[in-house]
């Protein structure tokens, strides 16, 4: 049959009539045994062609399921791809928010310093108050000891009679002049004490400042702390979905692998069916009756393998 | 939804127009009709025009991917064309592409 099956259809007759000249006698017994055989072997021709079937729409069912897998592989790629360029943007925001944190907290920083160098120049301005606080009092005290020494002069004016009338004048004038500067002096002491009094209410307000500024630094500096750990965190998750990416890219090559080798297995289930029936035509050749009906079915098969 | 198939044999190319949609309930009735033509011998090359074709189910990629593969058992090559945007990124994402032409 192998030798048939190669041989040129042109020959086909040919062969087909030398065979009939040479071709040995049946016996009945041998027809029997041929018409046994042809049958059985239709017989599992049949039920090879209904597994065959039953192989073809699995494979069919395969190839949808595969099919299916494919896009939905190829879809979940493109999310992946998509939350990778989402979080690869999230990832830079953040960086860039922790950046402006860090700014912030180094201008807070600068702030603090500022407040605390002003708070030491009301320190120092309410000490100067006091230092002017000591010589209006000098300046008070002078100011007694003169009016003082206005009433020696006029107690000495009187002694003197007519002739200690004008000195008298004079410490009258004197005495004037050390009460006008008493009461300025009191008067300079009274604002001073006002002007004190604002100067430490201010330097109250400026350690507040100073401490809320320090709270500011401190909020600030946790801040570009967490907002590092969220950086970090995005980073990861971006790596992971990466990584996941490649697996999904991993399952989309296996599941293209499969789709090839179910393709062969169809190529190869087509091929089974041409030899099917090839076979089924040989047998049912075989089938009719005497020699000629044996010579027909080569003949048959040569033609269904070319 | 079903899908409405019309055949035209031209010699060695036949050209088949669908329209509708083409999913697991109208895919038998595709392969129905195409049957005929692949036992055709006359007919090479054959052509499917999707430009009717409103959506397709990513399984029935498997059914046209299986009938790529008969159709080459037969010595037939097929090709598809016009199918919309949407259809088209869904034949690539099945491999589909990599079996059959598609324009």
């Amino acid at each position: 049959m192998d030798g048939m099956a190669m041989a040129p259809r042109a020959d086909g007759a040919a062969a087909f009539e030398e065979r009939r000249e040479q071709a040995p006698r049946a016996t009945g017994t041998d027809h029997s045994r041929l018409d046994f055989l042809s049958a059985r072997v239709l017989e599992e021709c049949g039920h090879i062609r209904k597994a065959g079937a039953t192989l073809s729409d699995t494979l069919e069912s395969m190839m949808m399921e595969a099919c299916a897998l494919s896009v939905s592989t190829a879809e979940t790629s493109d999310f992946l791809q998509r939350s990778r360029t989402s979080g690869e943007a999230l990832l830079g925001r953040t960086r860039e928010m922790a950046g402006l944190a860090d700014a912030a907290r180094s201008q807070a920083e600068m702030a603090r310093g500022r407040a605390a160098e002003g708070a030491r120049s009301i320190d120092a301005l309410a000490q100067t108050f006091g230092t002017i606080g000591d010589f209006l009092k000098g300046i008070t005290k002078i100011s007694q000891q003169t009016n003082l020494l206005s009433l020696n002069a006029r107690i000495e004016a009187a002694r003197a009679g007519a002739h200690g009338a004008g000195f008298a004048v004079i410490a009258q004038e004197v005495k004037a002049l050390a009460g006008e500067a008493g009461t300025l002096s009191a008067n300079i002491e009274g604002r001073l004490k006002e002007l004190l009094a604002a100067t430490r209410s201010a330097q109250a307000d400026f350690a507040a400042i100073v401490e809320a500024v320090h709270q500011a630094t401190a909020t600030l500096a946790d801040l570009v702390t967490r907002q590092h750990g969220v950086a970090e965190t995005i980073g990861q998750e971006c790596r992971q979905t990466e990584e996941a990416a490649g697996m999904v890219g991993d399952v989309s090559d296996r599941v293209t692998r499969m789709q090839s080798a179910m393709a062969e297995t169809g190529e190869a289930y087509a091929s089974l069916t041409r030899s099917l029936d090839t076979l089924t035509v040989s047998a049912e050749g075989v089938t009719r009756t005497g020699d000629a009906g044996l010579l027909d079915a080569q003949v048959q098969t040569q033609k269904a393998v070319l | 939804m079903s899908i409405s198939v019309s055949v035209q044999a031209n010699g060695p190319q036949a050209s088949v127009t669908l329209r509708g949609t083409l999913d697991s309930m109208s895919q038998a009735m595709l392969k129905q009709q195409l049957e005929p033509v692949l036992a055709n011998g006359s007919v090479s090359q054959i052509r499917l025009d999707f430009s009717g074709v409103q959506s397709m189910e990513a399984a029935s990629a498997g059914m046209l991917m299986m009938l790529s593969h008969t159709a080459k058992a037969r010595n037939k090559a097929i090709g598809i064309v016009n199918a919309n945007a949407a259809v088209l990124a869904l034949m690539h994402k099945a491999n589909l592409g990599k079996v059959l032409s598609i324009q």
